[in-house]
């Protein structure tokens, strides 16, 4: 405790000094509402961008999780790639694939796609420029990353989504 | 101390003026939101720029990996899923298939498709047409940067010595900026160069970019140049936008020097003559570990190629130490020791201590190698005195010509797995660690595909499959192997078209994939040393059989190989006097004491015996002598006078000595008696298994009867005697007797003879009379040696062995002989090889010698040779060679048997014109060069036998050393150096090249020199195996061997044009060297270099660089040439009067054989494929390429033909016609095991740009003015394709089954890894 008795008197005794004007609360409000709310907006917006940047972390991350995959896939007789196409991937706030949903919701998630048709492209396979017989040894692989998974149909356009393609070869034998 | 939150009275009595603080406080916590928003901001931007740079940077990743999985794709599209019909091959930049469909008036297939490894718009061409011209970069690229990119552009950085300059590196490859350094073979066209270069050593090398879209597909600008790429055929949409773009160059590893694997010394190989350049392959030949030295190994690419500007060799072809210490110390696990490159005599050292020093990660590694990485002190050596060898510049050029990582794959153009030259024991117990790894090399899923051995010789009593036709053969493994082989050489070939079963026949197919087998069998490996454990193959020197192996046999097929055997060659019947008075024979005036050289005593009775030739075709060392029964049988029908000469109607030999007993001194100089061509007589004789005592020799007149009488008094040589002979069966058994290995039929036609008589010394017999003088009959009786009478007292002389020479045959003998046919129109035309390869050889082979029916005036009509020296081992012989210096200086103590002490002496005469055929028209052979043939037929035009049928001249081998030449399968040198003796033991007489420092006959106890690298290197080797032992139709082609180098005897079609079939057989398509494809030898030494179905450090033959075929980089090609020998005999150098010594002299040769190539010249014969557009398909159409020789400084040669260039080469080999097959093919096989076309290694070069297109730009362009490039990322992957050789799924390629074998081929079993990943940081 303080020993200065003149502030102990000042505390517990000196009544309330007078408060401020109306005018200078009015002018000091809107000082304070005509600065903090753009600033105001301006924190939502660094918030927005750190969002993103976590995003742009996250969806990279996964990028490489679902790419390494992919690339190591066995594309042997167990035709494992294959197995990826179309297959669906959840994670969580930090990138981590969920294995067991339990309580934890996913933050993003993702899609594999492999050859995927597109117009004039043939069904399997890689076109190399140039060439009139798709690759045997090639595919097309895209990675489409939603960060709303909550949505009907996360992969729809306003899914908030990012989108990967490479091109995976095979690596083991035939 | 003031307190906190106090407030002064001062301040409390004043408080009127704090109206307005609320708006200060408003104020100041606008401030701190301010900041607090700010810094918010700031950081949210900063995290947001930090993650977008990492997505970038994942974004560009990913592109990389793209770029570089468009590649891995590209060349796994081109090597897989090829089956047994068509087959790759790869170079700087693309790989090409090829099937296996002929194309016309060529001996190559068409090619189906090329693959690029490099960005363009057309990323795979299909069909046989190809420039490569076509795709060098537009010259204007510069003013396209979105269609076109260096992908060797250099970096600006600041000079570490001095920061004003600015100096460029670059990610490929840039030349050295010092014009003293240039690197051989490394230089580029600047005519032709595209503009772009930063500075003076930089290489501009544009590609196209390639751009992917959002959903994966791959496009390429359709427009050539403008400031922005257009796309035609998969266009971006809005929807499917640009979002990066690719540019790769791949380099093939092969095309570089690997530094693991290259070392550099002097070159070596099998001596071949005896001058002082053969000698000094003998006297400082390579010792054990000594790899620089062995010939094919990846050890002899010369490093200096592209280090001599630092490390210099001031003359290459005497190097000193001291010059080639530092590649030693730079070289893993290659040390100095033993000869030290050539510079240092052997004898009495150990085998080289290699290092330990592990193989280099990587080139930069290398680069930084310093004087640390040994022990020695390398002050001295490295005069420059720096940390390290090379400056700083080496260090940016070093990655584009040098390489840690090379690999190719050793599989056949059928992409089945090669079959190992090396043969090995079944039992694994019967193998030393060497042997393992070799098995290893050549095992794939457990199955092994290299040929083995039942068993191995233990002691007499257990001999092991060497002495057995069938028991190797029987092992189901090398059952299938040979039915592989054939298989493979009935299967058309890919990337040439046709088989080898359409050109040759199905049974020269069968009997030349037979004699591959045999020959692996049992040329190699046969003894080897200073490995545990030790074993032997063929029986021990000093035991029956020495190192002799008895050919393979299928008998389902009534085929065999050569073995180390023998074979006869000649059936001889010597008449003999078995009874005489010593009544003298007196010619002219019978009142005049008959002359000493008419010292002749008259016979009243002869007899006759039987002797054979034997010859082998495997003449060299280590020394033969097999073991072998003959049985004979129709000899009872031959009678004298229509007396029975009383052979038995059949009987028996055992015949074997031990090389042991003749060897070293007891032969004196008659070295290599029992390793030259013929076969030892006196080995014929039975003898009781295990020692020297012989027993009965039953081809004789029946002994302990009377002879045929003889009722003549006249002169001998007047008297005509009836002789009638007939047919007679030879049977050849294996030393048990029990199994027949050959079977020859010979017709003695009836001829008349003169009468044999007795040789005396001209002693009078005084018991006869005064002065031996018999008054009542007039005549002169004279002394006679009763052994000259009886046939058993003959051969007693002959455990002294030089006496079989004198006492064998007498001068007053008669012989008569059928031998192997030289005639123009006989199936052998004297080929001893077309003998050696039948199991049943008829009665055409044979025929009786061209003397035999001369009748009276005819003593000797035979061409019998004994196992000695060349030059005095002819038994009795008409024209045999007279020994001058004998004759001249020792009278007729020394003289051998086969030369008449009468005959007038011709210092220079021509030995052979009567006594053999000879092998060169134009050549004059001097008495040591007697060639390994029979007796000319007399209507051969000079004698010469080894014409082929369509009259130009054959293939035949040189002898090794001082061996004579002949018709020979190039057995595999497994000559050692003894670990014992040394200077002071050294005969530098004729006994230098074998006996002693060769250690032919001795077995190296000190495992001084064995190594399976040095003894055979690749299937080339095998190039002296006949091609057309049963031809076509019957219809045989004798002195022709498969065809392994450009320039057989026979061509006259000019270097610059396509041989024919009149130049040789082996030049009807499929070429033969196709058929070394088949085969390869693992290098496990000093580690191993191989692996199952790959070998490092082979140099691929396609260098050219697509798409930039105006930079040239043939450095490692000029590696495998440079320190490689050209050896060729010119004609006349058996011609005494010419050459004196001669090449095969005992006495030293002046003149050196040996020529350097010519290596510009040569590459200009290389380069000649891709001036056609075509690339080679297969190393061995190395064969196909002429090496141009030149002429090496400091060295003598005999009349020397100006250095040719490379279409005069063929004009240079004409003045060289004393040069056999097998030398002519020997470069081909050093060469060759070095070189490839394929690679397993690429490097691929990348740089790729995320991209944004700008929301204001057209969907379907690209600009880089417009649209926005967010990444960037360039640097390297290094990718190999292997297989894991224990994959259990990887089926028996080798199987019986036919689907199997037209379905299984190792391509589809490759697998791909990253093995390193370079990012460009300069």
């Amino acid at each position: 405790m303080n020993s200065n008795p003149e502030i102990q008197r000042g505390i517990r005794f000196r009544p309330p000094a007078r408060g401020f004007t109306l005018a200078e609360v009015i002018l000091s409000m809107g000082i304070i509402a005509s600065v903090s709310i753009p600033m105001v907006a301006l924190l939502a917006l660094g918030l927005e961008n750190m969002r993103e940047s976590k995003g742009d972390f996250m969806k990279a991350r996964i990028e490489k999780h679902l790419s390494s995959m992919v690339t190591q896939a066995n594309w042997g007789e167990t035709n494992l790639l294959k197995d990826f196409d179309s297959m669906e991937w959840e994670y969580d706030g930090q990138g981590t694939p969920i294995e067991d949903r339990g309580d934890v919701d996913p933050i993003y998630v993702a899609r594999v796609g492999i050859d995927a048709p597109a117009p004039g492209a043939p069904p399997e396979g890689l076109l190399m420029p140039g060439s009139t017989t798709p690759s045997r040894e090639m595919k097309r692989v895209t990675i489409t990353i939603s960060d709303r998974p909550g949505l009907e149909n996360p992969f729809s356009a306003s899914g908030g989504l990012t989108e990967f393609s490479f091109i995976a070869t095979r690596n083991d034998r035939r | 101390m003031k307190p906190p939150f106090s407030r002064s009275p001062k301040r409390i009595a004043t408080r009127r003026r704090d109206q307005g603080v609320a708006i200060l406080w408003s104020l100041g916590s606008l401030l701190l939101l301010s900041v607090l928003v700010v810094a918010t901001l700031s950081i949210s931007e900063r995290d947001r720029s930090t993650s977008r740079l990492y997505a970038q940077s994942s974004e560009t990743k990913l592109l990389s990996q793209t770029a570089a999985n468009l590649v891995v794709g590209q060349i796994r599209d081109a090597t897989t899923n090829l089956g047994i019909s068509k087959t790759w091959a790869s170079q700087p930049g693309a790989i090409r298939v090829f099937t296996n469909d002929p194309q016309p008036d060529s001996n190559r297939a068409e090619m189906e498709a090329m693959y690029k490894l490099y960005s363009d718009e057309t990323m795979v061409i299909t069909g046989n047409a190809f420039d490569p011209l076509s795709d060098v970069p537009d010259p204007t690229w510069d003013d396209s940067p979105d269609i076109w990119t260096d992908i060797n552009e250099g970096v600006s950085i600041t000079d570490s010595d001095d920061s004003s300059q600015q100096t460029y590196v670059y990610p490929i490859a840039n030349f050295h900026p010092d014009p003293t350094r240039e690197i051989e073979g490394f230089d580029a066209d600047r005519s032709s160069m595209p503009d772009g270069a930063r500075d003076s050593i930089g290489i501009p090398m544009p590609v196209k970019w390639l751009y992917l879209l959002q959903d994966g597909q791959i496009t390429a600008p359709s427009n050539v140049s403008g400031s922005s790429a257009t796309f035609s055929t998969v266009v971006p949409t809005e929807d499917n936008p640009i979002v990066g773009r690719v540019a790769f160059w791949t380099d093939d590893e092969s095309c570089k020097i690997n530094i693991n694997t290259a070392s550099e010394s002097a070159f070596w190989d099998t001596p071949f003559s005896n001058g002082n350049t053969e000698r000094a392959y003998v006297f400082k030949g390579p010792v054990r570990n000594e790899f620089q030295r062995y010939p094919g190994h990846p050890a002899t690419t010369s490093l200096s190629a592209v280090l001599d500007p630092w490390l210099t060799i001031r003359d290459p072809n005497r190097p000193q130490v001291s010059e080639l210490q530092p590649y030693w110390l730079l070289s893993p696990r290659i040390a100095d020791g033993g000869s030290r490159g050539g510079t240092r005599e052997v004898f009495g050292t150990s085998p080289v201590n290699t290092d330990s020093d592990r193989i280099y990660a990587s080139v930069d590694e290398f680069s930084f190698a310093n004087l640390s990485r040994s022990s020695r002190n390398l002050d001295d050596i490295n005069s420059a005195g720096s940390e390290t060898y090379f400056d700083n510049d080496f260090f940016k050029i070093a990655p584009f010509l040098l390489t840690a990582q090379s690999r190719a794959p050793e599989v056949n153009l059928f992409n089945k797995p090669r079959v190992s030259l090396w043969p090995l024991q079944l039992d694994d117990n019967q193998r030393n660690a060497v042997d393992e790894l070799l098995a290893f090399c050549s095992t794939a899923n457990e199955l092994p595909y290299y040929i083995q051995r039942a068993d191995v010789w233990t002691s007499s009593g257990s001999r092991g499959s060497s002495q057995s036709p069938t028991q190797d053969l029987n092992i189901p493994r090398n059952e299938q192997l040979y039915e592989y082989i054939y298989r493979l050489m009935d299967t058309d070939i890919p990337g040439f078209g046709g088989n080898f079963e359409e050109k040759y026949g199905d049974k020269d197919a069968r009997q030349i994939a037979l004699q591959m087998v045999d020959y692996i069998r049992s040329s190699v490996n046969t003894i080897p040393f200073g490995l545990s454990p030790e074993y032997r193959f063929a029986p021990s020197f000093n035991s029956e059989g020495a190192r002799s192996v008895v050919p393979l046999a299928d008998n389902s097929e009534n085929i065999r190989g050569y073995g180390r055997s023998v074979t006869p060659t000649e059936a001889m019947l010597v008449f003999f006097p078995s009874k005489t008075d010593g009544l003298a024979v007196i010619q002219g005036n019978k009142d005049r004491f008959p002359r000493r050289r008419d010292f002749r005593a008259l016979a009243t009775e002869m007899r006759a015996f039987l002797l054979l030739e034997t010859a082998t075709v495997t003449p060299g060392f280590p020394g033969l002598n097999p073991h072998l029964q003959y049985r004979i049988s129709g000899l009872n029908g031959f009678s004298v006078e229509n007396r029975s000469l009383r052979f038995p109607a059949e009987a028996q030999i055992d015949a074997h000595s031990r090389v042991g007993s003749y060897a070293g001194s007891q032969m004196g100089t008659f070295v290599g008696g029992l390793v030259t061509l013929r076969h030892g007589s006196n080995a014929q004789f039975p003898r009781t298994v295990g020692t020297l005592s012989r027993t009965q020799y039953p081809f004789t007149s029946a002994i302990g009867v009377d002879g045929v009488p003889i009722t003549i008094s006249q002169d001998p040589d007047t008297a005509n005697l009836r002789f009638s002979g007939g047919t007679i069966e030879i049977e050849v058994l294996d030393w048990t007797g029990t199994e027949i290995l050959q079977t020859l039929t010979l017709d003695f036609p009836d001829t008349s003879i003169p009468a044999p008589y007795v040789q005396t010394d001209g002693e009078i017999d005084e018991t006869k009379g005064e002065m031996g003088y018999n008054a009542a009959e007039d005549r002169v009786y004279l002394k006679y040696d009763s052994r000259e009478l009886n046939f058993n007292d003959r051969l007693a002389e002959m455990n002294t062995p030089d006496n079989i020479k004198e006492w064998l045959v007498r001068p007053g003998d008669v012989t008569r002989s059928v031998e192997v046919s030289t005639a123009g129109d006989s199936p052998t035309k004297g080929d001893l090889r077309h003998v050696m390869a039948q199991a049943s050889v008829p009665q055409s082979y044979f025929a009786p010698h061209p003397s035999y029916e001369g009748g009276t005036s005819v003593r000797f009509a035979s061409g019998y040779r004994h196992a000695a020296w060349q030059w005095n081992g002819n038994l009795y012989v008409e024209g045999s060679a007279p020994n001058e210096n004998d004759a001249l200086d020792s009278g007729q103590k020394n003289t051998p048997a086969g030369q008449r002490s009468t005959r007038s002496l011709n210092r220079f005469k021509q030995s052979t014109r009567a006594t053999a055929g000879i092998l060169v028209p134009q050549a004059t052979y001097f008495r040591d060069s007697v060639p390994a043939v029979p007796t000319a037929d007399p209507n051969l035009p000079g004698g010469v036998v080894s014409l082929k049928k369509n009259g130009r001249p054959g293939d035949w081998d040189t002898g090794m050393a001082i061996l004579e030449d002949g018709p020979f399968i190039n057995k595999p040198d497994e000559t050692n150096i003894t670990a014992e003796g040394g200077r002071d033991s050294r005969n530098f007489g004729v006994g230098t090249l074998f006996n002693i420092q060769r250690n032919g006959d001795r077995e190296d106890n000190g495992g001084v020199s064995f190594s399976p690298n040095r003894q055979i290197a690749s299937a080339i080797q095998m190039g002296s195996l006949p091609s057309g032992i049963h031809g076509k139709g019957g219809n045989n082609r004798p002195w022709e061997t498969l065809l392994f180098c450009p320039n057989p005897p026979s061509r006259e079609t000019s270097p610059a044009d396509t041989p024919n079939q009149n130049d040789h057989f082996g030049f009807i398509a499929p070429y033969d060297h196709l058929l070394a494809d088949l085969f390869w030898m693992p290098v496990v030494e000093p580690y191993a270099i191989s692996e199952p179905l790959s070998t490092a450090g082979k140099i691929n033959l396609n260098h050219q660089i697509l798409p930039f075929t105006y930079l040239t980089r043939d450095t490692g090609l000029r590696a495998v040439l440079k320190n490689m020998r050209i050896m060729a005999m010119p004609t006349d150098a058996a011609n005494r009067s010419r050459m004196d010594p001669i090449y095969k002299e005992g006495s030293i040769c002046r003149f050196s054989f040996r020529y350097g190539v010519n290596v510009d010249e040569t590459l200009e014969g290389i380069n000649r494929r891709f001036e056609e557009g075509d690339i080679y398909r297969s190393a061995t159409e190395i064969c196909e390429t002429f090496l141009v020789p030149e002429r090496i400084s400091g060295e003598t040669y005999y009349r020397p033909p100006r250095d040719p260039n490379y279409d005069q080469t063929l004009d240079w080999w004409e003045r060289h016609l004393l040069t056999g097959d097998n030398v002519r093919e020997r470069p081909y096989n050093q060469i060759y095991p070095r070189l490839t076309t394929k690679s397993n290694v690429y490097r691929i070069h990348v740089r790729v740009e995320s991209l944004k297109k700008s929301r204001s730009s057209t969907p379907g362009e690209f600009s880089h003015l417009r649209d926005i490039v967010t990444g960037k990322w360039q640097g390297s992957f290094l990718v190999e394709r292997f297989v894991d050789p224990n994959d259990v799924t990887l089926p028996d390629f080798a199987s019986n089954s036919q689907s199997s074998f037209d379905d299984d081929s190792v391509d589809d079993y490759y697998q791909f890894r990253t093995l390193e990943v370079n990012e460009f940081q300069p």
